[in-house]
């Protein structure tokens, strides 16, 4: 119902319907006062934790000083931008935010899909096994990031386990932590290791409503198992797959400040210096409010475009021309 | 259905691969569980591999004694009880008006509360708008702007659209007020949503690291992600855990079970809760993807 539908003004008179209105409100203000007072301080909390710092993000095209404030200091257009893109470290927080993200899609976006097809595999009768299989598989999604990089700092170290086996297998110790190669593959792997099981959830869910006689009409047409995964499972996936690739492509310039930030030492920040860290060390260790501020939103503009790109893409492929929108 | 129940080989295979795969899973968490309840010697000799060897509980008699670790620990159970009832009780009183058809302003506020999904300030403009309301180190910062999602709004709106009209006409009728009527009604029939929503939060507050890191500079205030990131990842544990330790090969074992042990506690109350609410959690996500 659409606000005052219904209720035709006795005439045209602009006063006298200024009049209906208030008393309009004031009657509903007196009937309904209590779902007012219920909204009143979640409007409140609203404005002030996610709307007012907006207002604060003019920062970015001025030049913030703590003592003129974000109303009072100057405005510098677009200067903060330029300085960004002619930072001497431009370059490369950009390329390892890109190569990072891009190999945590290409890596770990796959790995839920093809774990669900394979938990679906397996046999009606062993539904239990199926059952503890993802309830461990789960488990990893609940394990703090800083815990988890915090192990890996004790089991990649010198005398780490896996240096262990690695002593064993070969006799050398390899240097993991703080040498530039393994970050990326440190990074990926630990992602891959908390979210395989937590992203195939949706997977599975949508494999339950394959209706069970596809599969058995494609077992009395002959089809093996390869043809039944082919031609039953993935189509069955497929609307499910096309909305987290869009949702999930995003994530190629937006990489997660938390990982990045704990595995990343000085001495790898040719690869692991990434967009939102470098936004923290300017911004917040170094107090370039405004500097930080303008590459903060230069991120988040791309990686809306990116999500738009993405659905572009998966609306001209799809033959239902389907996106997220 | 005779060929559906037949093992072949592809079926052994897969269930090795599983197997194989639920061990991955496993097994750093049992690995640091055994080193932080196994004998001493046997750490520092490097001889635990797997399942304890031997058994001694002197890393987390440590941790009792250490008043950072404890205060630590105090300050995140504080941080997500409280964060976790202020995003209740916000979801409530936003979603029963919002579903509420006598609610003129129903469709406008949904609007503006709507446009938060997509557009965040970042990190920098929100971090000086909090400092502008002082909140800096202080723990509203960790659990008040946590409350305003409007996510999570959207999931008990829905669920409360579900309940019968006649319930609330019925009580209302009775005279019944509408704060009667959300608590007495609502909030008995949200109950699942509610947990599933509480869950969610618990976990995100428990183990952020994030705000901490940004709005908080007081050891005072400090969550366990906090120590734990000074322990495991800085190195720190002899400053942590109380009392004098020689610069030895055994010290630095020991400090590697304190570390475990800290690892085990921060984890347990996850572990321990997990298998009796899995199916909310479960539900929660495929809400949200469907709403999504």
């Amino acid at each position: 119902m659409a606000i005052g539908a219904g209720v035709v003004p006795k005439k045209s008179d602009p006063r006298s319907r200024l009049h209906d209105w208030r008393e309009r409100l004031e009657k509903d203000l007196r009937n309904n006062w209590q779902l007012y007072v219920m909204i009143l301080p979640v409007l409140v909390g609203f404005f002030l934790f996610r709307f007012y710092p907006l207002y604060g993000l003019q920062i970015a095209f001025k030049d913030y000083n703590i003592v003129a404030g974000v109303r009072g200091s100057e405005w510098v257009g677009l200067e903060n931008f330029f300085k960004f893109v002619e930072d001497p470290f431009f370059f490369r927080v950009v390329k390892n935010t890109v190569v990072l993200g891009f190999w945590t899609l290409v890596i770990s976006y796959p790995l839920p899909i093809i774990f669900a097809v394979l938990l679906n595999e397996v046999k009606q009768q062993h539904g239990l096994f199926k059952r503890v299989t993802q309830s461990i598989s789960y488990l990893p999604h609940f394990v703090a990031v800083v815990v988890i990089v915090g192990l890996i700092y004790d089991f990649f170290s010198f005398d780490g386990i896996v240096n262990q086996i690695a002593v064993a297998l070969t006799g050398d110790t390899v240097r993991i932590l703080g040498a530039s190669e393994w970050f990326r593959p440190l990074y990926v792997g630990s992602v891959v290791w908390q979210g395989v099981g937590w992203g195939s959830i949706i997977y599975l869910a949508a494999l339950t409503g394959i209706p069970p006689e596809l599969y058995e009409a494609a077992i009395v047409d002959g089809a093996s198992r390869w043809q039944r995964i082919k031609y039953v499972t993935l189509p069955g996936l497929l609307p499910v797959i096309s909305v987290t690739l869009i949702l999930s492509v995003s994530s190629i310039i937006s990489v997660g400040f938390e990982r990045a930030f704990l595995l990343q030492q000085p001495a790898t920040y040719n690869v692991s210096d990434v967009i939102a860290t470098y936004v923290y060390r300017r911004g917040l260790i170094k107090f370039d409010f405004s500097y930080g501020a303008a590459i903060g939103l230069f991120d988040s503009v791309v990686a809306f475009a990116l999500v738009v790109a993405a659905n572009y893409i998966v609306k001209r492929t799809n033959e239902d021309r389907e996106g997220l929108w | 259905m005779h060929t559906l129940r037949k093992m072949r080989l592809f079926d052994y295979l897969n269930y090795l691969f599983l197997i194989g795969f639920s061990c991955l899973m496993l097994y750093p968490l049992l690995y640091v569980f055994s080193i932080s309840v196994s004998d001493g010697e046997a750490v520092w000799k490097q001889s635990v591999k797997l399942f304890p060897i031997g058994f001694n509980l002197d890393a987390y008699e440590a941790i009792a004694r250490a008043n950072a670790v404890v205060r630590a620990y105090r300050n995140s159970i504080v941080y997500t009880v409280l964060g976790t009832s202020f995003t209740l009780i916000v979801c409530l009183l936003a979603a029963y008006p919002l579903s509420e058809p006598r609610f003129r302003w129903r469709g406008p506020v949904s609007l503006i509360l709507g446009l938060t999904l997509f557009f965040s300030a970042g990190l920098i403009p929100t971090y000086l708008t909090y400092q502008s309301y002082g909140l800096l180190n202080t723990i509203w910062v960790i659990t008040l702007p946590v409350a305003f999602n409007f996510w999570f709004i959207i999931l008990v709106r829905a669920n409360i659209s579900t309940i019968p009209r006649e319930l609330k006409d019925a009580a209302r009728v009775d005279g019944a007020s509408d704060f009667r009527i959300l608590l007495q009604i609502i909030v008995p029939l949200s109950k699942p949503i509610l947990a599933t929503i509480a869950l969610f939060v618990a976990v995100a507050i428990w183990n952020d690291f994030f705000n901490p890191l940004l709005y908080l500079n007081n050891s005072e205030k400090f969550p366990l992600t906090i120590m734990l990131r000074r322990m495991l990842i800085r190195g720190a544990t002899g400053e942590v855990v109380q009392g004098n330790y020689a610069d030895t090969l055994q010290a630095k074992a020991f400090f590697r079970q304190v570390k475990m042990a800290t690892v085990i506690v921060t984890l347990g109350p996850i572990l321990l809760v997990y298998p009796f609410v899995q199916k909310y959690f479960v539900q929660g996500t495929l809400v949200g993807a469907i709403k999504g």
